[in-house]
């Protein structure tokens, strides 16, 4: 137990003073604390958008969906390549024109391309509506992780408390960039836990091979889709992955680690290490697998894994598997708080309270703001009960539908504002209302789909309808549009190969 | 369409290829248990096999820089704009 004890404490304390460390690098500019001064090299890039993708979602989620629904979780492997792939398109596109017009949030990009006070509203609004119940289940996976790895002596609210000091005093001090510096740290100890997980766990019953053999003769609803429970097919199997890949990917840390990218370049790459990482999703199948032959009637399937781990594996190697599990919860929640923050400050009270603040006052409501959404969450976790892939679909769901007006902002110069109102809101009433409300979702796909089925529609339909009258904004983003071409695809100019003049690209 | 050169071509063509095979109705064809490969269900070795290829596609992307030609010229300095936040 005091093993497990300083496994623990070294989890907390070991990110703690790498976060403080970092501190000693920063600038006190709000450009430093929200996205690195746009400074952020390749290592950092891809350990903090991998393990802020990953979360507890991911370590404990895709355990748990293995265990009880069968194989829909394999869609993974499909979505972490669309994420990837997006990241390189939608991304590189989203930091360049971060990087000219001096962007820090989603509704900085998408305001300022549709000249429209309404939506950069609307995109603060949903992106923090969407981000907090998302927030509140890594603080959950997290907190109960550290509950098991203690054996019960760190109770759950404790351990959710602690969770978030650590996050609050390193970001407070350190921003962004303390915030990368300790997803190096999480996204390795994550990548390892999901891996040895599922190699341990799957020998505790002859290997991967023996293990499928016994599934097969015991279980084989386990093997195929729909699953042993009938409800995970195909429609399901596409909606995670269209809303998974989507919604965390609009998601404001995200964004945030677009904007932070220090050269183009780096993006470029992003899809092949994003996908080469999901090969430890095998672990998770391995582990939600094996769970099914060794314990068959865990109530709460989220606790499939942290229960395995105790009753099969040595103590001290299942904390610090454990400690890898909370890696992935902390190192989202992390980024999640920090980027709902930075959205406060400067999509609220910079634009609309103080448009005035120094750089160190913006700072100052940045760390404030750190604290009251970590307490919000905190709240939250004591105090809606929910299973982790449940609430976190839901809440992607609705962060997804900012994909649309998004890619009319960086590709379509016909997007037109009350469009893309129009539509944003139509996708998320949606999704609300096929997941809240009275109406069911229609042939087994999830709402978010549908949702971004008439977002895309109405979007597109009254954008031919209507004609922008701000040319000067849409001859902006032209001409940031033409320089992103010469710069980074020059095949794409009307005079490849030779000096041309400027050429709007329609 | 000019500049959709071959090669930027097969990467787009081939990316939405193995996006066909792993999330369209196609899946359901490989939805099955047998015929296993070193003891692996049928439906797991599908996924895994799409997911190594569509990965190494993505590593001859980045080498050969998405198909595109090597920048010559940067136009990447900042400007102001109406909008602007920071």
């Amino acid at each position: 137990m005091t093993g497990s004890l300083l496994i623990i404490a070294a989890f907390m304390i070991i990110p703690l003073l790498v976060g403080v460390l970092s501190a000693r690098h920063s600038q006190t500019t709000s450009e430093d604390f929200f996205v690195q001064g746009r400074a952020m090299g390749s290592i950092a890039v891809f350990f903090t958008v991998a393990a802020t993708w990953w979360s507890a979602f991911a370590f404990l989620g895709s355990n748990a969906t293995f265990y009880t629904n069968g194989p829909v979780f394999l869609t993974a492997l499909a979505w972490n390549l669309l994420f990837g792939f997006m990241y390189y398109w939608v991304g590189k596109r989203v930091w360049f024109l971060g990087k000219r017009f001096n962007y820090l949030t989603p509704s900085d990009l998408i305001g300022d391309f549709y000249n429209s006070e309404a939506l950069r509203l609307s995109v603060a609004a949903i992106t923090l509506i969407f981000t907090v119940p998302y927030l509140q289940i890594q603080l959950t996976g997290g907190a109960y992780l550290i509950e098991v790895a203690s054996g019960g002596l760190i109770p759950f609210w404790l351990a959710a408390l602690l969770f978030y000091f650590i996050i609050i005093i390193y970001v407070w001090i350190g921003g962004i960039r303390a915030i990368a510096w300790t997803d190096v740290i999480y996204g390795a100890l994550l990548f390892f836990g999901m891996m040895y997980a599922g190699y341990y766990i799957s020998s505790q019953v002859g290997g991967p091979a023996a293990l499928f053999s016994q599934l097969q003769q015991s279980s084989p609803e386990h093997l195929t889709m729909p699953g042993p429970n009938g409800n995970m097919g195909y429609p399901m199997w596409f909606s995670l992955f269209v809303v998974t890949a989507i919604g965390a990917f609009m998601g404001p840390q995200i964004w945030l680690r677009m904007y932070s990218v220090k050269h183009g370049k780096l993006f470029n790459m992003m899809p092949f290490l994003l996908g080469l990482a999901a090969f430890a999703y095998v672990g998770s199948v391995l582990s939600g697998y094996s769970g099914v032959i060794l314990e068959p009637d865990v109530d709460n399937p989220d606790q499939i894994l942290p229960i395995m781990l105790m009753e099969y594996a040595p103590y001290l190697l299942a904390s610090l598997i454990m400690a890898a599990g909370a890696s992935a919860a902390m190192s989202t929640a992390n980024s999640q708080i920090h980027a709902v923050s930075t959205v406060v400050t400067m999509d609220i009270y910079k634009r609309y309270i103080n448009r005035g603040a120094s750089q160190a006052r913006i700072v100052t409501i940045g760390r404030f703001s750190l604290v009251g959404f970590s307490l919000a969450a905190y709240i939250m976790a004591l105090t809606v009960p929910g299973v982790l892939v449940t609430i976190g679909i839901a809440a992607l769901a609705g962060t997804a539908q900012l994909l649309i007006p998004t890619i009319g902002a960086i590709a379509w110069r016909k997007a037109h504002p009350t469009a893309a109102l129009v539509s944003l809101w139509s996708g998320v009433a949606c999704v609300l209302l096929m997941t809240f409300g009275p109406l069911s979702a229609p042939f087994g796909f999830h709402a978010g789909v549908w949702g971004l089925l008439i977002n895309t529609v109405l979007f597109v339909g009254l954008s031919h309808a209507l004609q922008r009258q701000d040319t000067a904004v849409v001859e902006r983003f032209d001409q940031a549009r033409y320089d992103y071409d010469a710069e980074y695809h020059p095949e794409r100019l009307p005079a490849h190969g030779q000096e041309s003049t400027r050429t709007a690209i329609h | 369409m000019k500049y959709l050169t071959p090669l930027k071509l097969s990467i787009y063509g081939g990316m939405l290829f193995i996006f066909v095979m792993l999330e369209s109705p196609v899946i359901l064809l490989a939805n099955r248990i047998e015929p296993m490969l070193m003891g692996i269900p049928f439906l797991l070795v599908w996924n895994l096999f799409w997911w190594f290829a569509l990965t190494a596609l993505f590593l001859v992307a980045y080498l050969t820089n998405w198909g595109s030609p090597t920048p010559q010229i940067n136009h990447s300095a900042k400007q102001p704009s109406e909008g602007d936040t920071a």
